[in-house]
């Protein structure tokens, strides 16, 4: 699972982001022990989590007794370098960051903030989510989303194109068709 | 965050040859910050509005291309209001955002209902079948 042919672990990271927003409850509920075990159980070593504006400091870890490495930071000019090392990216609901995380083809659980008024951005994950392109859950059944997760049946997302945009506006402009 | 990444993609664009010269950047005043209290708004959308009424002044732009924020609307309403005086600048162009799955956002609403744009754009079909008039192009992302 977890062991390499020289005895030195492969690092599965879980990367955790907030973006730019405050939102203590993902924090809190991936640094509690019924997150960290499933996530362990499932064959991660890692957890970084970037908490943004939030208050609530997670405890770190060096994992070196049989656990997982729990490590975090507030923000980064590089979220897309944690994106790419990471196996598993559980991210809050911003169009940014589900974007983002699914143009680099990564497994992507998202969590809804229940605490946002006019929570429109759960419509985008849920839709996602209905499509299989993630899994979509809350801060309270984030651990059970981890424990029956099936990373195999999530389908690609295919970036979208904003050509057919470009095309409409030139042919609204007077513009000639490009043949 | 976005200006940044807009600029640094201007500039790759520039330095490959797929265009000349970089694009302009400017920032415009917000009509209201979230959580604002409503009296103070109406100072800042009418300072808001000044500003993008110089602005359509100074730059007299014949397309007008927007995503969504409340930044765009006094734009786009000066802009509409000078077609209707006949001042026929510009084009307005609405893409609404593609976190906008099921209901449109308030700036959609107010462009959609109004009439202001010249073409609306929606990303999710769900929200072409509730709003006839928007052209479904698909996600962008």
């Amino acid at each position: 699972m977890g062991e390499a042919r020289d005895g030195v672990k492969v690092k599965r990271v879980v990367f955790v982001t907030v973006g730019t927003t405050c939102f203590d409850a993902l924090v809190k509920v991936a640094d509690s022990q019924e997150v960290k075990d499933e996530l362990y159980r499932r064959g991660y070593t890692d957890l970084l989590i970037q908490m943004g504006r939030g208050s609530y400091l997670p405890i770190k870890s060096t994992g070196d007794d049989g656990s997982l490495a729990v490590d975090y930071f507030t923000f980064s000019s590089s979220i897309a370098d944690h994106l790419r090392s990471a196996s598993l990216v559980i991210s809050h609901a911003g169009s940014g960051s589900i974007f983002e995380t699914l143009q680099l083809g990564k497994p992507l659980i998202v969590v809804v903030n229940e605490d946002l008024m006019d929570n429109h951005q759960s419509e985008l994950a849920e839709e996602l989510a209905e499509r299989k392109h993630l899994y979509c859950a809350r801060p309270l059944t984030l651990h059970q989303t981890i424990a029956g997760m099936d990373l195999n049946s999530l389908v690609p997302y295919s970036p979208g194109d904003a050509t057919p945009v470009a095309k409409l506006i030139n042919r609204f402009l007077g513009f000639p068709e490009e043949s | 965050m976005s200006l940044q990444k807009a600029r640094v993609f201007e500039n790759s664009l520039v330095d490959s040859g797929a265009k000349g010269i970089s694009a302009e950047f400017m920032q415009i005043y917000r009509s209201r910050e979230v959580g604002q209290s409503y009296v103070t708004s109406v100072w800042t959308t009418l300072v808001a509005t000044a500003h993008a009424l110089w602005l359509m002044i100074k730059i007299r732009p014949q397309v007008v291309l927007c995503n969504g924020p409340g930044t765009c609307i006094p734009l786009c309403v000066i802009a509409f209001i000078f077609k209707v005086v006949g001042i026929r600048w510009s084009s307005i162009f609405y893409v609404e955002s593609i976190a906008r799955v099921k209901r449109l956002s308030l700036s959609g609403l107010l462009l959609y209902k109004l009439q202001i744009a010249d073409q609306f754009f929606v990303q999710w079909p769900q929200l072409q079948r509730k709003y006839p008039r928007a052209r479904y192009v698909g996600c962008l992302m």
